[in-house]
C-alpha cells in the first residue's frame, strides 16, 4: 500500500512539474470551457469526456516515453509490487483528468 | 544472502544467445566484476543476476543458509538511466528511497551522503532531463546505491565518472564490502576489472575466464615489447614479417605479446635499431589479456 501511495504521489507530481502537461491541463479545459459554456450541462458531459480522452492520450505518450527512457525499469526493478506501480500511476493520471474536470466546470460557471 | 548461484544461465535477445551457459558463484562480501568488451553480453548477464531478466535455459539462485531474514533485491545502476527526467536529482532519490523502504529516519542522510559522494552537491535541485551525461551517470549511481540491500549491481557506469568521483565511489565500494555487502561491476576497462576480487570475463556471451585479476594476468603467460617508431608503418610491416606474430598500434605505440620477450626486443633493436625511437618491456594488462582472448 506505501509503495501504491509513493508512486501516486510522485506521478502526480511528475505531471504537475511537466511544462506540457501543464499548458495541456490549463489550455484544454479553457478551449473547452470556451467551446461548450454555451451548451449547459450537455457542453459539461462532451467536455468532461474530451478532457478524458486527451489525458488517456497523454498517459499513454508517457507511459511509452518512460519504457524508452528506461523509467519504468527503474521503478520496475524496485521492491514495489509491480500492479501497485501500474494502478497508482493510472491513478495520478486519473487525478489530473479529474483536477483539469473540475478547473474546466469553474471556468465555465464563471463564464456562464 | 550468502551467495548468487548461476547454473548454466543463459538470455537471449531476439532471436540471438547474449550470454549463455553462465556458471558461477558469487559469494557474500565479494567484488565481483563482468569484464568484457562491448557486445560481449555484460548487460544480459547482470540484467539476469539483478532479476530483470528471466534466464531462458539454466537458472540464478540466491542462496541463503539459515533464515537470516535477508532479501534476493538486487539494487541496479543501469546503463539505462531509470530517473524521471522532470525531477530534480534530490527528488529522484527521495522518490527510489521511499519505493525501497529506506526507513524514513536515515532517509535524508543517506540521500545527503550519496549527493556528496557522487560530487551532485551543485545539481541537487536541477531536473535530471537539464543534466549533462556524467552527472545523469553519478545520479544513477547514486540512486542504485540509496537502497539498503545486500548485493549492488553497477553496470558499466563507475568508468565514465571523473576521475575524483570515480575514486570515492571505489573507497566507498571497499569501505562497504568490509561490511559484507556484494558489488557486481560490469566494465570493459581493465582498470575497473582490477578493483574487483574476483572476474567473469566473457566474449561472445561466454563465460572463458573466472578467477582473480592477478590469475588473469599470470595465465597469460607474456610479456609485451613495445615500441616507438618515427617510421611506425614500415617498422610494423618489418615486425611482423620478421616475427609473424600479431603487432598492435595502440597510441602510437607498436606491442608484441610474447612469451620471450627480452629475445624479441633484442632481435628488433639488432635489426631495425635506426627506426626504433623507444623501446621497453613491460608485464600484460588486464586490456591486454581481454583482447588476447577475445583474438582465440
Amino acid at each position: 500500500m506505501s509503495g501504491f501511495l509513493v508512486i501516486v504521489y510522485w506521478e502526480t507530481r511528475r505531471i504537475f512539474r511537466n511544462r506540457t502537461m501543464m499548458v495541456l491541463g490549463i489550455v484544454v479545459p479553457v478551449a473547452l470551457s470556451v467551446l461548450f459554456v454555451k451548451y449547459g450541462s450537455l457542453g459539461m458531459v462532451y467536455a468532461a469526456c474530451a478532457i478524458s480522452a486527451v489525458s488517456l492520450f497523454l498517459a499513454v505518450i508517457r507511459f511509452l516515453g518512460d519504457k524508452v527512457s528506461g523509467f519504468a525499469q527503474g521503478l520496475s526493478g524496485s521492491p514495489t509490487h509491480q500492479f501497485a506501480i501500474i494502478v497508482g500511476r493510472t491513478a495520478s493520471w486519473i487525478i489530473f483528468a479529474a483536477l483539469q474536470i473540475v478547473f474546466y466546470a469553474v471556468i465555465s460557471h464563471v463564464l456562464s | 544472502m550468502n551467495s548468487i548461484c548461476l547454473e548454466d544461465a543463459g538470455r537471449k535477445i531476439g532471436n540471438r544467445w547474449a550470454v549463455r551457459g553462465a556458471g558461477f558463484e558469487i559469494m557474500r562480501g565479494e567484488i565481483f566484476g563482468i569484464f568484457g568488451g562491448a557486445g560481449s553480453g555484460k548487460t544480459a548477464l547482470i540484467e539476469l543476476i539483478a532479476g530483470r531478466a528471466v534466464p531462458d535455459e539454466g537458472a540464478v539462485e540466491f542462496r541463503v543458509d539459515g533464515n537470516q531474514g535477508v532479501s534476493s533485491w538486487v539494487s541496479l545502476a543501469s546503463q539505462k538511466p531509470g530517473l524521471a527526467s522532470d525531477l530534480s536529482v534530490v527528488e529522484n532519490l527521495r522518490l527510489f528511497a521511499s519505493l525501497w523502504g529506506v526507513k524514513r529516519r536515515s532517509r535524508q542522510s543517506r540521500i545527503s551522503m550519496f549527493i556528496q559522494l557522487l560530487g551532485l552537491a551543485d545539481v541537487r535541485g536541477r531536473r535530471v532531463g537539464e543534466l549533462s551525461q556524467g552527472q545523469v551517470t553519478a545520479a544513477e549511481i547514486a540512486k542504485s546505491l540509496i537502497p539498503v540491500v545486500d548485493v549492488y549491481a553497477i553496470d558499466g557506469l563507475i568508468e565514465r565518472l571523473d576521475p575524483a568521483v570515480r575514486k570515492r565511489v571505489w573507497e566507498y565500494i571497499l569501505s562497504r564490502k568490509r561490511h559484507g555487502e556484494t558489488f557486481i561491476v560490469g566494465t570493459s576497462f581493465g582498470r575497473e576489472a582490477s578493483m574487483c576480487d574476483r572476474i567473469a570475463v566473457l566474449v561472445r556471451g561466454s563465460v572463458v575466464f573466472l578467477g582473480t585479476p592477478n590469475d588473469l594476468v599470470a595465465e597469460m603467460n607474456s610479456e609485451v615489447v613495445a615500441v616507438e617508431s618515427m617510421n611506425t608503418p614500415i617498422l610494423k610491416s618489418q615486425i611482423s614479417d620478421r616475427f609473424g606474430s600479431v603487432v598492435v598500434e595502440r597510441n602510437g605505440m607498436l606491442e608484441i605479446r610474447s612469451s620471450d620477450a627480452s629475445a624479441e626486443a633484442a632481435e628488433i633493436l639488432s635489426r631495425s635499431a635506426s627506426d626504433v625511437s623507444c623501446l621497453y618491456l613491460r608485464c600484460p594488462t588486464l586490456d591486454d589479456a581481454l583482447e588476447e582472448l577475445e583474438r582465440r
